[in-house]
């Protein structure tokens, strides 16, 4: 008998962290919500924690008044919308030596960009978030900003560190630009001829409002690297799980693959793959999923609409096999155990239809 | 409203010129960008095929020059810090000099820090495409179809030229900037959705978001993977009829039937609500039983399959 893989699932509910990774439209933040929910009915004070979810699952939650504090949605259950632009400028209030400091910081145009689209960003801004309230909680569910790719929130941390690394900085602190000329050259024959590049590929100008962000920010570059650190450390924690949520489809079957490797690189846990949006006909463990059979017996229909109905259900079967192999694929090539979630015909849009899915993600669980 | 009757098709889609192809993850945008750029090359368009970023769908090695695919169309995989370097050895041009400048650290993290640089390096480059010509100053592509990262990514592509241009009034990047607007806004936006809920918010989203920050709006929309499964009128009136045994084979045909009719009706209530959110008639795709480009370029010529 093989152990099923819910309880790798099962025991990922006992730790602190559980991080829910996977491409945009896959279905993630219903995911995080339905394991929240799940952890929740066994009795740990959860929040799950999601940047800009759908507008219906949203109110089914209950966030839709909510800013950026945690929100009780029922029982144990919380919920936590995660505002990185907000938080951003939280750290920036927080930390800037001077208010005038601060100003110049939030209203300087670079960081408008910067706060808004950095590659990382939002990533460590989300865990900057939950550090502020991790301690309230038995077990925190990250639902991971959306991203091209799975992985991008593994490496948000060390993206920002080059970002705010020191010798970038001390090259831009360094009063190069600010006369708006080249006042003081630079020694190295590399340092000139970059600046040479500099010069005809952005202009002086451009370089020169660079500085003036670089300068105004200078103060917040350290606390900026502590939550990159603290990122960084909290994702190897004891009790941090990684879960990846994908799709049956052939081009997710590289992707799951690539995630495990990448978890295995960084000596990361994952405990999971939750295949969502799988045929229902695909999940029958056996052969007990519905087939023609052999002697259709006597039937009520004309063999017309036999005929037409008998196509449909051939394509519909052809369907089912192909997202049975793609989720046989995806468990084989990743090694990490593979949940299958079955498409529902309606969007999940209130704690009723989330309960549906935990059920699958846990079958043991009475259904409440 | 006879315009209602016709179905929406590519056949009369005009593909000289520039498509930049955007969308929410997932949604098929590669696979269509293959397909347009295959459609394109089959009516004897000269084509180029730009894959910008990370391809989630292939671990082949980037192409970095442009080359001849099997399809018909030439294709190039761009990324935004080699373009850089190509524009490095454009301007400072002794090879050894080029080497020590981009291999250097501060390079390297001054370019991953500038906000917007590599955004407009990107454009840049894929501008001097659609500018290159032969000897004989024609040009060498007359379409060039770009496959953008995911829509906030993407999104964030075509909006930086028009940032940087309020945020920096004077100067190279300005003029490099006003440039690449001129240019975009002779491009045509496609915005591809599938019939789901987020797939089709996203688009709409989308949509309004490109057009405050940019003032830009899509030309032309697709909505992908559709079945279309039509019942029969004598299906219909079977399943309103007919009562099957339980587990017989009928009550998994009607069953069969019936899971198609209420599919049917959701992808019809998705593409209505796509339609009046981008003010566009989306072009329908079938979801197909492979991603040859050939195969996706028939359906969207669509042609019969």
């Amino acid at each position: 008998m093989r152990v099923r893989p819910q309880l790798a699932l099962a025991n990922a509910l006992l730790g602190r962290l559980m991080i829910v990774c996977g491409p945009g439209g896959v279905g993630k933040t219903t995911m995080s919500a339905a394991l929240a929910l799940a952890a929740a009915g066994r009795g740990r004070k959860t929040l799950v924690c999601t940047i800009d979810p759908s507008k219906r699952l949203r109110t089914s939650l209950g966030l839709a008044r909510l800013t950026g504090a945690p929100q009780k949605v029922k029982g144990r259950l919380f919920a936590m919308r995660l505002d990185p632009k907000q938080t951003f400028d939280d750290l920036v209030r927080r930390h800037a030596a001077t208010p005038e400091a601060r100003e110049r910081v939030l209203s300087n145009r670079f960081y408008q960009q910067i706060s808004r689209h950095l590659a990382g960003t939002h990533e460590v801004m989300a865990m900057e978030a939950l550090m502020g309230v991790r301690d309230d909680f038995d077990l925190i569910v990250l639902d991971t900003p959306p991203a091209a790719s799975a992985l991008a929130f593994l490496d948000a941390p060390k993206r920002v560190l080059d970002f705010v690394d020191s010798r970038v900085l001390r090259y831009f602190l360094k009063p190069y630009f600010i006369a708006g000329r080249l006042a003081i050259e630079p020694r190295t024959i590399v340092g000139r001829t970059f600046l040479r590049i500099l010069d005809s590929a952005v202009g002086l100008q451009f370089l020169r409002d660079l500085s003036e962000f670089f300068l105004a920010f200078e103060g917040l570059f350290e606390s900026f690297r502590r939550t990159a650190n603290e990122m960084e450390a909290l994702l190897r924690a004891e009790g941090t799980s990684f879960i990846l949520v994908t799709t049956p489809s052939s081009s997710r079957v590289h992707e799951g693959e690539a995630f495990s490797l990448a978890l295995q690189e960084r000596a990361l846990r994952a405990v999971a793959i939750v295949v969502n949006r799988v045929h229902p006909w695909a999940l029958a463990e056996s052969a007990d999923s519905p087939r023609p059979g052999a002697d259709p017996g006597p039937s009520l229909l004309s063999p017309e609409v036999r005929a037409e109905l008998s196509a449909l259900l051939g394509r519909e079967l052809a369907r089912a096999d192909g997202d049975a192999r793609h989720l046989r694929q995806i468990a084989a090539k990743s090694g990490i155990p593979a949940i299958p979630i079955p498409e529902l015909e309606s969007d999940v849009h209130d704690l009723k239809s989330l309960a549906l899915v935990t059920a699958w993600l846990y079958p043991a669980e009475p259904p409440s | 409203m006879a315009a209602r009757a016709v179905r929406p098709g590519g056949r009369d889609l005009n593909l000289e010129g520039r498509l930049f192809v955007l969308g929410k993850g997932g949604v098929g945008k590669s696979v269509l960008s293959d397909g347009l750029a295959a459609l394109a090359a089959q009516r004897g368009l000269r084509t180029l095929l730009v894959r910008v970023g990370e391809s989630l769908h292939s671990s082949a090695p980037a192409v970095e020059t442009p080359r001849a695919s099997r399809h018909g169309f030439e294709v190039v995989d761009l990324e935004a810090r080699r373009a850089m370097d190509e524009y490095v050895q454009h301007v400072v041009r002794i090879r050894a000099l080029v080497l020590r400048v981009t291999r250097s650290e501060i390079y390297r993290k001054f370019f991953a820090a500038a906000p917007g640089l590599p955004e407009l390096v990107l454009l840049g480059r894929i501008r001097a495409y659609s500018r290159e010509t032969d000897r004989h100053q024609v040009p060498r592509w007359q379409t060039i179809v770009v496959d953008c990262p995911s829509s906030g990514h993407g999104l964030l592509m075509l909006e930086t030229p028009f940032a940087a241009a309020r945020a920096v009034s004077a100067g190279p990047f300005a003029r490099l900037a006003g440039q690449i607007i001129d240019w975009l806004k002779l491009t045509k936006i496609v915005v591809v959705a599938i019939p789901e809920e987020m797939a089709v918010i996203e688009a709409i989203e989308f949509k309004d978001d490109l057009f405050e920050r940019t003032g830009l709006t899509p030309a032309v929309a697709f909505l992908n993977r559709m079945r279309e499964e039509t019942l029969s009128s004598a299906a219909h009136l079977a399943l309103t009829e007919v009562e099957a045994v339980p587990g017989s084979n009928d009550a998994l045909l009607l069953e069969c039937a019936l899971r198609a009719q209420r599919r049917t009706r959701r992808e019809k209530f998705h593409q209505r609500r796509l339609s009046r959110g981008l003010g566009l008639s989306p072009i329908l795709i079938r979801e197909l039983p492979n991603c040859r480009p050939s195969t996706v370029a028939a359906a969207i010529g669509g042609e019969r399959r």
